[in-house]
């Protein structure tokens, strides 16, 4: 086998072996979910005005504090038990980088340059709730939603009633756990496979352009579909050589938006609203990268 | 029954990985002991979905099935390899790394510094002659340079934060003893002391060895 092929497996199995822990405790947390709020009262905590909901839904990833492939079945059961698709999916975009550990992780990487850590948070937080906003104007939100899972969950809830909780929980936990894991191994399959192609000094060339840098980098993190936990790392490795709002941009961007964050949403929603969410988050990125580098020196 | 049984799949391959010591080749030391938790319960959750025996056409699709053996067989049949020269190239062998973080002076006897330390230390003081002398002992592996000498060569190892994904290689610049001339790619132990010479334009801390030895790759190859 040659010394490529071999390294191209071994970051393929890499990144599944450190997200399956991720996804696992997302499945669990989902499926505790699915049992505890089995009551038709559902959400009711949630605040009644448009923006005071959907921002208390970008703090609600304070209580998750797993990344992208975790949050995604807990997205799902939520969108089952009632809360409105809007909300979930500004659950889905804040959840992965607006939660401690992740605050966390990005201060221990950039103690030299704390306000990397305010605008990484900051922007999340804007970008998350203001495509919240976007979609909940949408007429018919159930059109958002991927038709194939909507029907099945819907089989889903009614079935099996004559099982004990312990079966229940491990049957739901494992029918999760297979459909997001297959889709994870097509993720960590793309990541490995750009990983092993692309040279990255083709990248590093464009460090400095205050435009070509951030685009250099967001398309960086959708490519390397790292977890939010510890991207603020790799952003590291580029620190010296990129623009500060390129980095930003990559830390914003990258757990919003990547390779497996796009196969995993596209269980939930329309391929439809995916690529208009995609399209939107990556544009407001891109402005906020270009703002940082020309305004903030 | 083929979810309990993928599932049971999973968590035995990732309790033997653990068992074998095999993690470290992926994932960075933190996320050993969550893989095997991980391991474990889908190792449980897969024997109480066994048991529960539901009817057939509860099963996961073809396509996801398929989809999930895929790694499973590559976990299990292919022996692990920590990643090498291809991946070295493909990334980016700096002769003069960028700092990684705050440079923190490493504290210590050179002889036990590894190639993240002695990098670190050339950063905390870009003088090379207050180098020279201090003795170097490193395991890592062989890349050859264009950019260097005929026959010296960077032995290097890769700095991961999370997983092999991210991996990150670093490399000291090596002038070997006369007849030594290990391959691209292997692991080799370096013995010597700390020299100054021009490199790529530039006068560099190098490592002036005294032997050269092959060696296995370490039990965790990556620095962290």
């Amino acid at each position: 086998m040659t010394g490529r092929l071999q390294d191209g497996v071994t970051i393929f199995l890499g990144v599944l072996i450190e997200a399956i822990p991720f996804l696992l405790l997302g499945v669990l947390v989902s499926q505790l979910l699915a049992r505890v709020s089995r009551s038709e009262r559902g959400f009711t905590w949630l605040p009644r005005g448009r923006l005071a909901s959907l921002a208390s839904m970008a703090g609600l990833g304070a209580l998750f504090p797993v990344c992208e492939c975790g949050n995604v079945p807990v997205a799902r059961r939520l969108v089952t038990r009632g809360v409105p698709v809007a909300a979930a999916m500004v659950f889905l975009l804040s959840a992965p980088a607006l939660n401690p550990v992740v605050a966390l992780s990005t201060w221990a990487a950039f103690r030299e340059e704390p306000s990397i850590v305010l605008y990484r948070l900051g922007f999340t937080f804007v970008i998350a709730v203001g495509v919240g906003l976007l979609l909940s104007l949408h007429p018919r939100p159930a059109a958002l939603l991927n038709p194939r899972w909507t029907k099945a969950a819907a089989e889903d809830d009614g079935a099996h009633e004559g099982e004990g909780p312990v079966r229940r929980f491990a049957r739901g936990a494992l029918a999760e756990f297979v459909e997001m894991g297959a889709v994870l191994v097509v993720g960590a399959a793309l990541a490995a496979l750009v990983q092993t192609v692309v040279p990255r000094q083709a990248l590093l060339g464009i460090g400095q352009g205050p435009v070509v840098s951030v685009a250099a980098m967001m398309l960086l993190a959708v490519a390397l579909s790292v977890c939010s936990t510890v991207d603020a790392f790799v952003a590291l490795a580029y620190a010296g050589t990129f623009t500060n709002g390129s980095l930003v941009a990559f830390l914003v961007f990258g757990p919003m938006i990547d390779i497996k964050a796009i196969l995993l949403m596209l269980t939930i929603f329309s391929a439809r609203a995916v690529a208009l969410v995609a399209l939107v988050v990556a544009e407001a990125v891109f402005l906020v990268g270009l703002g940082l580098n020309y305004f903030a020196g | 029954m083929t979810a309990p049984l993928l599932a049971l799949g999973y968590g035995a391959y990732l309790v033997q990985a653990y068992a074998r010591g095999v993690l470290y080749v992926y994932i960075h030391p933190i996320y050993v002991l969550p893989a095997l938790v991980t391991g474990l319960i889908l190792v449980a959750l897969g024997a109480v979905g066994l048991a529960a025996r539901r009817r057939a056409h509860d099963g996961p699709s073809w396509t996801a099935t398929a989809l999930l053996a895929l790694p499973l067989a590559l976990g299990f049949l292919l022996p692990p390899a920590p990643l090498g020269l291809a991946s070295a190239a493909q990334r980016g062998l700096d002769l003069e790394p960028a700092a990684s973080g705050e440079v923190v002076p490493v504290a210590g006897p050179p002889e036990s510094f590894t190639i993240k330390d002695w990098i670190n230390t050339f950063q905390a003081d870009p003088e090379p002659m207050r180098h020279a002398g201090k003795p170097v002992r490193v395991t890592g592996f062989v890349v050859k340079d264009g950019r260097l000498p005929e026959g010296w060569f960077l032995v290097a190892r890769f700095i991961v934060q999370c997983c092999a994904v991210d991996a990150q290689p670093i490399g000291l610049v090596v002038r070997p003893p006369a007849g030594a001339s290990p391959a691209g790619g292997a692991w080799v132990a370096v013995d010597g002391v700390v020299d100054v010479a021009e490199v790529g334009g530039e006068r560099r801390p190098i490592v002036g060895a005294t032997t050269v030895a092959p060696t296995d790759p370490p039990a965790q190859p990556y620095l962290y």
